[in-house]
This record gives C-alpha cells, structure tokens and sequence, in this order.
C-alpha cells in the first residue's frame, strides 16, 4: 500500500471509528432517557399513550444526544492540517454570483469588496465574476443591469466581470448553476459557488484553490460562512452563536462526515468537470411539494459527487467566509419553510442507486431535522392527554389486605429533567469554556462579555424554541397535505418589524399556549407548571417575535459589547470594503485588471 | 487554462501590431483578451456599446485598426461588458427517481396468480 492510501485508509478508519463511537454514545443516553421516561409513564398502570410517548421520546432524546455527541467530537477532535501548494494555481476559477429580485446594491457592494481583495492576492487577478441572474420582475433584472454596468466602469474589470440573465429560470439555483456550467464551464478548472448575501476575503478564496489543486480527488471544498451583517436582536444572537459555536461544532461534523461532507449551497469552491459529471439532476417524478426540480439541492450535489468517487470536505478552519442570515424570527421562518421543502422531499431519493450509508444518513439527518418539532410538539400533546386515559389507580390488588400505593418517581423525572437540560446545555458550556481555556474569548468581547453573551443567547433561545418548533410544525404540516412554498425572494432589510406583523404572524401561537394552559388547568393540573417553559413563550410569542426583531435592542447590545464577533472585535478589510462600497465612499484605486494581463 | 495562457505579458504590443491589418487586428485582439470565442461582430458590438457609455465619438473599427488608439483600446477593453466565455461543457442529468413500480407490480402479478391457480404470464398484457 502506498503512503497515500495508506494515510487515506488510516483516515477512513478513523472517521469510521469516530461515527460507531458517536453512535454507541447516543444510543446509551437514547436508552438511558427512555428507561428513565418509561419508568415515569408506568408510574400509573401502562397504557397505548405511554407507547406512543415513549416512542416520540426515543427519537428527541437521540436526535439531541447525536447532537451533542457532535459537539463533543468537535472539542476533541483535531483534523490534520490539509494539503495546499505553494505557487500560484494554474487552474482558472469563477466565483458564481446568482441573484433573484435581490437588492442590487448590496450584492455589487460585496463584489467589489471581493474583487478588489483577490486583487491583493498573488494570482487573484485570474479569477473571474459571473453574476447569473434568474430574476423575474423586470425593474430588479434593470436595476442589476445598470448596477453591473456601473461596477464595471468603476472596477475596469471588463473581461474579469460578467452579468448574465436567464429567462424562464428552469431548476431555480440548481438550474442556474447548471446553465453555467453548460455555457461557460469549459473555460474554467473551478468554480466558487456563492449566495447573493456571501462574502469571502481573496486571500481565502486564493487558499481554497490552492488546497483544490493539491488533492485532484477533491470535488467539492465546503467553508464555513460566519454570519455578519445583521442588526437586530435575534440578528445580533445568531452572529454571536455562529461565531463562538459553529467553528467547534463543525469540526464535529467534519469529524464524522470525513471524505463524504456536506454541501451548503454556497461559499464552496468545486471542480468544474467533477459537477458537470456528477450533478445533473433530473426531475423528480410527480408534482411539487415532493416531485418536480430538487430544491435543496446542495445535500444531494454533495451525495452525488461522493457516489462517484470524489472527496467533498468540509474545512472549519477556513477564515474570511462571511454570509448574512434572516433578521427576524418570521424571514428565519420564511427561509426554514423553504428548507423544510427542499429536506423533506429528500425523502424521495433516500433509495437512490449507489448513494453511500453515510450520505443517506446525511439525507435523513436533513429530514429529521424538520420533523423533530412535530415529534416533540405530539410528545407534549400526548403528555397533556395522557392523565386522561390513564387507568384509575388500584390500591388493593387482592394479593394483599393492606392498600398498595403507586411508587413515587419524583426523583427518576427529576434526573430526567436535568440529563436533558444537560444535553441541551452542555454543548454550548462547553464550547464556551473551550474558547476562554484557549485565550479566544477575547474575540468575542472577553471572558465576562463572552460569558453574560452566552447565557443570555441560551436564555432567549430557549424562549424562541417553543415559537420555532411551532413555525416548523406548520410548514411540515403544509408540505405533508400538498402545498408548495414557491420560490419567494429572501428579504434582505435591516429586518425590524411593527408589533402588527408581528402578531398577525404568532397570534395562532399565543392561541394555542393560552388554550394548552387552559386545558392542563382543568384535566391536568399537575402538568400545568411543566407547561409553562412552553406556553408561556407561545403566549408571548407577538412580543418576543417584536423585541427580537428590534435594531434598537440590538445595537444597545452591541454598545454594552454583547453579541460581539471577531468582525466587530478585530474588524477585516474585506468587510470594511464592502461597507464603503454600500455607502458609497471611495476604498481607492481600482486594480485594473487588464495590467495584470499585461494589455496596458 | 487555454484562456489564461492566450493573456500574456506581450499583450500590448501584440494589440499594438494589430493595428496593421483588419482581420490580423481582431485575431491578435482575441488573443490579447483571451476570448477566442468572441467573433468579429460580437468583439464590434460590445466595443460599439462601451464606446457608447464612455461617450465616446469613434467608431469600434476605427479604435481596433488605428495604431494610434493603443492606449485609449486598454482603457475601452477594461470598461466592456463582454458576454460570458462560450466554452460548453456537457452535464448529462441523472434520474434520482427510485422505481418501486416494477418489483411491485411483479409482486402482485405473482400474488394474483397463484390466488387465481393459473400461470403468472396469463396476467401480462398482450400485445
């Protein structure tokens, strides 16, 4: 065996280790909770509720347990360093840009600030723009017409930036990376997939080709975007908890995923010839929600170059990929409706030909992560009913003169109710507690800031859970009687919104936790305190929908130095750039791009 | 790529020299821009445009031939707006469809055979 594949064999037996023992781990807090739970529910006699509760425990407490094995992995696992050469690539690259009825001066603002960083890389200049719009309202394709021009003239960047507009937009994104491919792909060795709200510094983009060209069976090379940009309270927290959680979370998953990783849809770079081979996707038999174009079709780009041998790798470690995310509790529902879609008509091709176990567990994780909010909302309805159906207590057996009383399980449920507190809460502990021992707390404000950050983040999102599983189990309800979520543009304002839209989007939710309150009241007054971590925020659901979605709130955070990231402690040209861009102050010469070629 | 290797450090003089001769102008002007797939119109149209937008009163032949225009060409060339390289690449699309049909129809043809007592082919279409 060469040393190459014998280091590729030593690797694949170590992310096989790693997945059985994440396995074996979850599996004995699966069962160490479901024991404790089913000792509790057979307090009172058994019953076909108990089963059923049981059953929808199971999956929640694996679901959290993998969870928090990942995060685990993630703190112990340390990956080699990848390979990456030294010179300038030789292969050509095009940073893909697509748009859909955006907003065109953000999107050309982080183009330049892009442009402008490759320029300041050895190499950068062989790098080409293709901004591929699939939008549908004539004044935003104007708008992105005019705004193209004038990047153009502004940058001199003709022959490095180009705008290209497609109608009808057949397979949305999938369909648009796809047309590309079809037209331009030849000319290019790779291409950088982006979002519209993506960012990446040049010297991170010009490290990923680099690490591309060193290993010829890498197809697909995934960073890891840090959310940026956002204003609000909810923005604020979500920055934060991408920032000090993600980067240590996802070496977890990069522990576990190894050579068959995961595509996010953006911020990738990916060999051209590997996707044109791999990736054409056709249609799905039957009608939309389940049948039609592949929505999400990033999960199965990334199956389907791994069943054809090539390595799709995540790299945590990559810095300077930025993309911004949902401001608000409703847009962040909006886009999770979409993704919940896309996850679950996954379904579908869970038997396709020649997909890998671990690619098919990806597929699976996917779904489950939608249907995890109707398990755990049907665990408390069930819950709630159960004293219902439950059979009278029986106190003399007739084995015995003397009554018999029902064993209390006080203290099983209370072990119960910390181990899952623990699950929920450990990970981020740890993670926390890692970044102070490793002296990068500072990044994120200090240790005091960092840590009164992360307990208010845990506070209000658990508050915001109850309100998240609620939007989730409506948009899995939907999908499952038929309805398609289209393909709305994704709203890209500083995303503060009235108390109106607000409530017309959550009173259904302070209905339903007043009536929950209501019911547990009257036929189940003993659940009614353990209700109330629930109800109570589906009660309030309006306010805190509005006060998360307030700037003011946020920026009142962020003058107190709380929800800082790195971007705000240590601040990075490229972002720098993008906001002169947006506000329109001159950054200073543009490179021009036919001297590097040598025209001038 | 073929693209960048077409872009080289002598550019200038290559476009210089273009100036010469008509259709030696464009060859040399591809060659300089690496767009070998742009034909002489396509090059004319997107230089007519830029010409356009910049204000410019010349026409896009008079700026390729006259050797006089060098400078005035780079700077019109960094402020085009060219159409995307015409380089196709193939990418065939994979059924992802899972076919459940034809094990299950089979499975019932057998089924419905053996409850009927006769030959599984009697139940297949004709035809």
């Amino acid at each position: 065996m060469s040393g190459g594949s014998g280091s590729a064999f030593r690797a694949g037996i170590g992310v096989q280790s790693r997945r059985l023992g994440a396995l074996v781990l979850t599996l004995i807090l699966t069962i160490g909770a479901v024991s404790m739970f089913g000792t509790i529910a057979q307090s009172d006699g058994y019953d076909w509720l108990d089963v059923v509760r049981v059953s929808l425990i199971a999956i929640s407490a694996f679901w959290l347990a993998w969870g928090t094995c990942t995060a685990l992995l993630g703190v112990l696992f340390t990956p080699d360093t990848p390979a990456s050469i030294s010179g300038l690539p030789q292969g050509r690259t095009a940073i893909l840009v697509p748009v859909y009825n955006e907003s065109c001066g953000p999107v050309f603002a982080r183009i330049e600030a892009m442009y402008r960083s490759l320029q300041a890389e050895p190499g950068g200049h062989a790098i080409d723009f293709h901004v591929l719009s699939d939008s549908t309202r004539a004044d935003a394709v104007e708008a992105e017409k005019a705004a193209y021009r004038a990047a153009l003239l502004k940058l001199e960047a003709g022959g490095c930036l180009y705008y290209r507009h497609r109608s009808p937009n057949v397979g949305r994104k999938a369909g648009n990376i796809a047309d590309f491919v079809r037209t331009s792909g030849g000319a290019y060795a790779y291409m950088l997939v982006l979002d519209a709200d993506s960012l990446m510094r040049g010297k991170t983009i010009m490290e990923m080709v680099r690490r591309m060209e060193a290993e010829p069976r890498l197809g697909l090379l995934q960073s890891l975007p840090q959310t940026i940009g956002l204003k609000t309270l909810f923005g604020r927290m979500l920055q934060y908890s991408s920032g000090i959680y993600a980067p240590t979370f996802t070496r977890g998953v990069a522990a576990l995923q190894g050579d068959a990783g995961p595509f996010w849809g953006h911020n990738a770079l990916i060999r051209v010839a590997a996707f044109a081979g791999s990736c054409g996707m056709a249609p799905l038999t039957g009608k939309p929600p389940f049948g039609g174009h592949i929505l999400s079709h990033d999960t199965v780009e990334a199956a389907l170059l791994a069943r054809d041998g090539w390595i799709v790798r995540l790299d945590p470690g990559l810095e300077g990929s930025y993309e911004e995310a949902p401001p608000n509790m409703i847009e962040f529902a909006k886009r999770d409706r979409r993704w919940c879609q896309g996850n679950l008509q996954h379904a579908k091709i869970l038997l396709a030909p020649r997909f890998s176990l671990w690619n098919r567990t990806n597929i699976i994780q996917g779904i489950f992560s939608y249907l995890s909010s109707p398990v755990w909302l049907f665990f408390l309805v069930s819950s709630l009913a159960a004293p219902l159906v439950a059979p009278p207590p029986v106190y003399f057996d007739g084995h015995s003169p003397f009554p018999v009383f029902p064993h209390p399980e006080t203290t099983t449920a209370l072990a119960l109710l910390f181990g899952v507190g623990a699950l929920l809460i450990l990970p981020k502990l740890t993670l926390l507690v890692r970044a102070i021992l490793r002296r990068e707390a500072w990044r994120y404000g200090g240790t005091v800031r960092a840590s009164i950050s992360s307990f208010l983040e845990l506070l209000v999102t658990s508050m915001l859970a109850p309100i998240h599983m609620m939007f989730q189990t409506r948009s899995v309800m939907q999908i499952v009687f038929g309805a398609d979520s289209g393909w709305p543009a994704a709203s890209r304002d500083d995303g503060t919104i009235s108390f109106w839209e607000s409530l017309s989007a959550s009173w259904w939710m302070s209905v339903t936790g007043v009536s929950g309150l209501f019911f547990a009241h009257l036929f189940a007054p003993e659940l009614w305190y353990w209700l109330l971590p629930v109800a109570l925020p589906l009660v309030i659901a309006p306010v805190m929908i509005y006060v998360t979605a307030s700037v003011w709130v946020g920026n009142l955070c962020h003058r107190l130095g709380l929800f800082l990231i790195p971007s705000d402690v240590e601040g990075d040209p490229v972002i720098e750039m993008m906001e002169a861009a947006e506000e329109g102050r001159e950054i200073g010469t543009a490179a021009a791009p036919f001297t590097a070629r040598g025209v001038a | 790529m073929e693209l960048r290797s077409l872009t080289s450090q002598d550019g200038h003089s290559q476009t210089g020299a273009a100036a010469l001769s008509g259709e030696t102008a464009f060859d040399l002007l591809r060659a300089s821009i690496g767009r070998p797939d742009l034909d002489d119109a396509s090059l004319l149209a997107c230089l007519t445009e830029t010409l356009g937008v910049l204000g410019l009163e010349l026409s896009a032949e008079d700026l390729v031939l006259s050797e006089d225009n060098a400078q005035l060409l780079s700077t019109v060339l960094r402020c085009t707006a060219f159409p995307q390289p015409r380089f196709p690449m193939a990418m065939p699309d994979h059924s992802l469809n899972v076919s459940l049909a034809l094990p299950f129809a089979a499975k019932r043809t057998s089924a419905l055979g053996r409850i009927a007592g006769v030959p599984v082919r009697a139940f297949r279409r004709k035809g």
